[in-house]
């Protein structure tokens, strides 16, 4: 599937493609709210020290003239401000004592990609 | 500006007591009473004028929304026309009631009933009817859509469900619209949105977010940090005041707030925010930081402010930008809430990460606020306390509930307002 392919530069981050590239904020939750922590901890591991790069290739190709192999970057880099909820916030995939689905639903997320 | 900043530790502030508003327990029967839901729904939700949306939701001629009026189970179509003007119809048809249009947005000038057929302009004026023939004499021009009273303020769309209204739009903000006149949209046509339906009285839910004293014991990771201090441990308001029904706080925030050295996305999001992003863009932001209303006491120890819009709307400015908080009520014991944070749009992937982040610690903040009201509606629903003690900080739910009651119990909007 050629609109799941990233940049050859950051091709080791493709086996995360599948689960964390998500086109809206509400599947970017649910892809968080719905692994083990330490899927998600393996994922941010990987990604962060990447992060730098990656928001500066996009922004090289340009946010609103994306490529296929960057736009699916986009989308994962996306994927990793949720996954920095867990890590960074809750020390858990949801909040502790909350269940999800939770009832929040995003009717309408920051563009694009929202 | 004329503020009293309160005092954060030791002595109670004096923010209650200078607006005049009483110090006594507040009673918790306008929670749970389905007697008082109903007054409320009559003599509040009937008589105020509502904030329902923005301007910018119907960019040009021929845009139209529709939009729930709970609780009094009114459907309104608002609707721009050729002449740019904004109104509001009763979403029922002149022949035999039934909506006319049954979704949330869209463009076209001409409505069409599901039913049989009869056809609106989108003045409201009747266009068609299927076989006018075989009525008896009917006349088209008393059969358009029904109107609901609608002003526009500063962008702010509000409706009014007398029939005339009991008083103007101007005299109901009253000194409300001093305060927030000159104030600075940003990113106004592209908000981010919320909603959720929930299992709490709609005033347990506005409670909620009118008060920072919460802070500590509900966000200690997500927000806790940025809201509270040494110096302030509670999150004590810096000021706040009534304005009619209405009236505003502003929060304290923990100047000395900074990332956890391991938190290497806040960090990098964070790096993004503080680099320069465009001369525009920083001109604009400073143009609404430098409105009165925004940091009314220019602390360098400021997080945000809630402007209180009665009956049901909260209107919060933040160092970004602006938000807007609708807490509408379904039943006694659930409401509707959504929530709009007006930001705009992302022009590079930096501030599109720093959004990203920024919209994921919302949605975190309000899932605590939110678990915590149905905990809240089951105890005050206990029956075993009769009254809130309420504290200097929690001055705008005192305000808020005061106001609700005199509403309900008053004969006239006039005598509400006097
Ligand atoms: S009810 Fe609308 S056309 Fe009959
Ligand atoms: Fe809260």
């Amino acid at each position: 599937m050629s609109q799941n392919q990233l940049p050859p530069a950051f091709a080791e981050l493709m086996p995360f493609v599948e689960h964390w590239a998500r086109p809206t904020t509400n599947e970017r939750v649910a892809a968080r709210s719905v692994l083990p922590l330490e899927e998600i901890r393996a994922f941010y591991d990987a990604m962060v020290p990447r992060l730098d790069e990656a928001i500066d290739y996009i922004d090289g190709v340009g946010l609103h003239t994306l490529t296929p192999e960057a736009d699916t970057l986009t989308r994962l880099v996306l994927g990793l401000g949720q996954a920095s909820i867990a890590i960074e916030i809750h020390g858990a995939p949801i909040k502790p004592g909350t269940v999800f689905p939770h009832g929040i639903h995003v009717r309408r997320g920051p563009v694009p990609f929202g | 500006m004329n503020e009293i900043p309160s005092s954060f530790t030791g002595q109670r502030g004096s923010l209650t007591q200078n607006a005049g508003i009483g110090q006594g327990p507040v009673p918790l029967y306008p929670y749970r009473s389905q007697a008082f839901f109903e007054l409320e729904r009559d003599r509040v939700f009937r008589r105020a004028w509502l904030m329902i949306g923005r301007v910018e939701e119907l960019p040009e001629a021929g845009c139209f929304i529709v939009r729930q009026i709970d609780p009094c189970a009114v459907s309104a179509l608002i609707t721009r026309d050729k002449d740019g003007k904004v109104q509001a119809f009763y979403n029922s048809c002149s022949h035999r009631g039934s909506k006319i249009i049954d979704v949330a947005e869209g463009r076209q000038t001409r409505f069409a009933c599901p039913y049989h057929g009869w056809t609106y302009a989108n003045d409201g004026r009747l266009a068609n009817i299927p076989d006018e023939r075989n009525f008896f004499d009917i006349d088209k021009a008393t059969c358009g859509l029904k109107q609901i009273a609608t002003e526009v303020w500063d962008g702010w769309i509000f409706v009014n469900l007398s029939s005339p209204p009991e008083v103007t739009l101007a005299e109901f903000l009253g000194p409300f619209r001093d305060h927030l006149a000159g104030y600075v949209y940003l990113g106004a046509d592209t908000p981010v949105i919320f909603s959720a339906t929930l299992n709490a009285n709609w005033k347990v839910v506005s409670d909620a977010f009118i008060e920072t004293y919460h802070i500590p014991f509900i966000h200690p990771k997500t927000i806790g940090p940025t809201f509270a201090s040494d110096e302030n441990p509670f999150g004590r308001f810096l000021t706040a005041k009534t304005l009619g029904p209405h009236g505003y706080a502003s929060m304290y925030g923990n100047s000395g707030y900074a990332t956890h050295p391991d938190h290497h996305v806040e960090r990098i999001a964070y790096k993004a925010a503080a680099s320069v992003i465009s001369a525009a863009a920083t001109n604009e932001t400073e143009a609404f930081l430098c409105h009165p209303a925004v940091n009314p006491t220019a602390s360098a120890s400021w997080s945000m402010d809630d402007n209180l819009l009665f009956p049901h709307v909260q209107i919060g400015n933040g160092p970004g930008g602006f938000w807007t908080h609708h807490f509408w009520p379904l039943t006694v014991n659930t409401c509707r809430y959504e929530s709009r944070f007006y930001m705009r749009p992302a022009t590079n992937m930096r501030e599109r990460f720093q959004h990203e982040l920024y919209v994921g610690r919302v949605i975190e903040v309000i899932l605590e606020d939110l678990k915590n009201v149905s905990t809240t509606q089951e105890g005050i629903d206990t029956g075993g306390q009769e009254f809130m003690q309420l504290q200097d900080s929690e001055i705008c739910i005192r305000h808020n509930v005061s106001q609700i009651i005199r509403w309900a119990e008053a004969a006239t909007v006039k005598e509400a307002l006097s």
